[in-house]
């Protein structure tokens, strides 16, 4: 029985990567191959951000003897890593797919399906866990031998991580999920994204003085986790090579984890088959207000982007961050004009360039606002409502694309608009900084529909493929990062023509407004027809 | 009001519709009869314009499916065997959101959500999210959004499937009411007895192909709608 449901998750994840539609067509070739290059990319940017944090560590931390503090730090950020990023994907994929009931109606345990739920996200766990451990190790092994046990121990350690992780992030899961049952999702997705941006802001702002304090402070860290977090320390002396640590350390893991598999097991009856239950009010008629069809589609995608903290989250981060980066310009504007002024008294005068950066700047914000990918893919079973209504394939994509515009391009005009006010630039360049970046939203929104409707595929079993591994988001995502480096490209073969920045970035907007103009119209044309061929 | 000529649709190699005619007429409550895979489900897909088929001719009060689909969708409206609605809107936003595609005045709305709500004990339900509705409570709303623009033609796919015995009764009250004024049914069931004592016409349907059609007293005669359906599946 477990290996029949161990079989279907595994299917169902291979499915995800390998097919594209509900007619379970095979991707292309070419499909598999790009994805592949694309996951690979992702891979080496983390691993390589990884090698220099660790590449700064382990020469200082070896020098001190504190070798194992080195590796119990390491082991802390693989798990802090994996768990931060797939706490929603675990609530999700554990108590709200669609399989569920099906499945609890079988003569199944419950404590079976939640065990072939989680074997899937551990394969995932280990593959982020390793993105910040394998890292480690190459760089450790750069500044000090490494002798065949330590590696074994390495492997295994991060074997043992990945099950520590995996049973914080279901705990986690299952935390929110009783959360989302007690709140409303919208808030407690917000509240998430908030206190993930605060958590992520705060951290990355530290992350100078949390290194230089590591690389400074070894010894006081390390009589600290002697105290007060020994297993941490067993991991960190088991990759050194100390078996007796290792063992303890993995037995530890491991009970850590059946402990939590044994309390999930219990409750997951109860929890998966929860729900919040609504308060039942007097229906007031008089409140209700006739609207256009353009106006009720784009609600019904408002209401949908609320309502899901799987696509609010993955696909509204970028607008939130950009709406920061704003306050923050603000706030911060005497620190920035420091810097600048710090650089050109180096000789690297970025005052002229300063209009270019902010656009390229807000460029890479919106890369990460792709609401339009999953809009298609998101109407899965409901795509009925929509196709047999008196409304036209092209009015509701324009809708949906009206939604992504509404949604982003104000709050990065605006945002470009302040960034560039606070940092000193001049009227006709913030009002250019202020076109261009929206401009890349609304290229962003073009590019995003044209993969959604390409890459559609509506019998998803957890928004969550939709929003984060579908190809349409993750294309729209890569594609977009591509925009603003493709600019920059295009700046330096200009140079000889020694064009001023506010010609280029005139240029600029004509390009994005071109681009954005002709996936335009391939919405209208080819995606009509694609979206009325859906099934 | 629904003229459906030669209709044939394939999925790949298999025929699920095979030169399929049938003709219901305004105040005619029309039920489609057959087994599980016969071809009704696909049928009335065509028909609402959800499904591109490969031959024939679908007309709704008189325009085509294919060529006008959007006047044909303004005077009918669909009723899947699956209540899948949003269940990100309460039943009054989908209401409201059903009505504002369709051009439904405030007026009008009003009236009609106070009446079917009314009828189908819906009113104070409306305010839940339909995430929170049981199947009973969606297909009541979608019965209401189908109602809610006073279209002329209504397909009906299992249309009694998880409704409580009361609300049963009140759809059929509704469906003739709704062919008393001059609108027309088009539905599938599996429930006989429903399909003998309400239906005007049938029409039974075997792999995809016509097997016979008329009024309901041409059709069963002297016996009864389910022994002639079992005699004409071949399994009496």
């Amino acid at each position: 029985m477990m290996k029949a449901l161990l079989a279907v998750r595994l299917r169902a994840m291979l499915a995800g990567f390998t097919a594209q539609s509900r007619q379970k067509k095979k991707k292309s070739r070419g499909m598999m191959l790009l994805f592949a290059f694309l996951y690979v990319y992702v891979a080496v940017v983390i691993a390589g951000m990884m090698c220099m944090m660790f590449g700064q560590l382990a020469p200082v931390y070896h020098a001190a003897g504190l070798d194992w503090l080195y590796f119990s730090m390491a082991g802390l950020m693989a798990m802090m890593f994996a768990v931060f990023g797939s706490v929603f994907s675990t609530q999700s994929q554990l108590y709200e797919a669609k399989d569920n009931d099906l499945l609890l109606s079988m003569p199944i345990r419950p404590g079976a399906i939640l065990f072939s739920r989680m074997v899937p996200l551990l394969l995932l766990t280990v593959v982020f866990a390793g993105l910040v451990m394998i890292p480690a190790s190459v760089m450790y092994a750069i500044s000090a031998a490494l002798s065949p046990l330590g590696i074994v121990l390495q492997v295994l350690s991060l074997l043992a991580v990945t099950f520590l992780a995996q049973a914080a992030a279901c705990l986690l899961g299952w935390g929110l999920h009783l959360l989302l049952n007690k709140m409303n999702k919208s808030f407690a997705s917000l509240l998430y994204m908030v206190v993930f941006l605060g958590l992520y802001f705060w951290i990355y702002s530290q992350a100078g003085n949390i290194m230089n304090s590591m690389a400074a402070n070894g010894a006081s860290i390390a009589s600290a986790l002697e105290a007060w977090a020994w297993p941490i320390c067993a991991m960190g002396r088991g990759c050194t090579g100390e078996i007796l640590y290792f063992l303890i350390f993995a037995v530890i893991c491991g009970a850590l984890f059946g402990v939590v598999y044994y309390l999930l097991s219990r409750t997951f009856l109860k929890s998966a088959t929860s729900r919040r239950s609504a308060r039942r009010r007097k229906l007031n008629m008089a409140a209700q207000k006739a609207g256009t069809p353009a106006g009720a589609i784009v609600f019904k995608e408002w209401r949908h982007f609320l309502g899901s903290p799987v696509y609010l989250t993955n696909t509204g981060i970028g607008i939130l961050l950009t709406a920061v980066l704003a306050v923050a310009a603000v706030i911060f504007r005497r620190k920035v004009m420091e810097l600048l002024e710090l650089y050109a008294a180096m000789g690297l005068a970025l005052d002229g360039y300063l209009p270019l950066i902010i656009c390229a700047l807000l460029g890479f914000m919106a890369s990460m606002m792709f609401i339009s990918a999953p809009s298609v893919s998101l109407e899965g079973k409901n795509l009925w409502i929509l196709r047999s209504m008196p409304v036209s394939s092209k009015r509701i994509l324009q809708a949906k694309l009206r939604f992504h515009i509404l949604l982003t391009t104000p709050v990065t005009t605006v945002s470009a608009a302040v960034v560039a006010v606070a940092l000193g630039c001049g009227a006709p360049e913030t009002v250019l900084c202020a076109l261009v970046s929206g401009l890349f939203t609304v290229l962003n929104g073009m590019l995003g529909m044209v993969c959604g409707l390409r890459w559609a595929k509506l019998d998803w079993l957890s928004e969550a493929y939709p929003c984060k591994q579908g190809a349409a988001a993750v294309i729209t995502m890569f594609a977009s990062m591509g925009v603003p480096l493709l600019l920059a490209g295009l700046y330096f073969l200009l140079a000889r023509f020694q064009l001023t920045e506010a010609v280029f970035m005139v240029l600029c907007a004509l390009i994005l407004a071109a681009a954005s103009f002709g996936l335009y119209r391939v919405v209208a044309t080819w995606g009509v027809r694609r979206w009325e061929s859906l099934q | 009001m629904l003229r459906i000529t030669n209709l044939t649709k394939t999925y790949g190699d298999k025929v699920a519709v095979d030169n399929l005619s049938l003709h219901i007429a305004p105040g005619e409550i029309f039920g489609f009869i057959g087994h599980n895979g016969a071809g009704k489900t696909t049928t009335l897909k065509a028909c609402c314009g959800i499904l591109q088929f490969d031959r024939g001719e679908i007309l709704v009060d008189g325009k085509s499916i294919q060529k006008d689909p959007i006047g044909c969708k303004q005077v009918m409206a669909y009723v899947p065997d699956n209540p899948d609605l949003y269940e990100f809107l309460t039943g009054i936003q989908y209401l409201n959101f059903v009505a504002d595609i369709y051009g439904v005045s405030r007026a009008d709305r009003t009236a009609q959500i106070e009446h079917y709500g009314q009828l189908l004990g819906m009113t104070d339900d409306l305010t839940l999210p339909i995430s929170d509705c049981s199947h009973g409570m969606r297909q009541k709303v979608a019965l209401m959004a189908a109602l809610i623009h006073k279209p002329k033609l209504i397909l009906m796919d299992e249309p009694f499937v998880g409704l409580d015995p009361v609300a049963s009764h009140q759809l059929k009250q509704v469906m003739r009411q709704h062919c008393a004024e001059g609108g027309a049914i088009f539905f599938s069931t599996h429930v006989l007895e429903v399909a003998e004592k309400l239906c005007d016409k049938v029409a039974i349907i075997k792999g995809g192909k016509l097997i016979t059609s008329g009024t309901m007293e041409d059709v069963k005669g002297q016996t009864s709608l389910e022994q002639v359906f079992l005699e004409l599946e071949g399994e009496a």
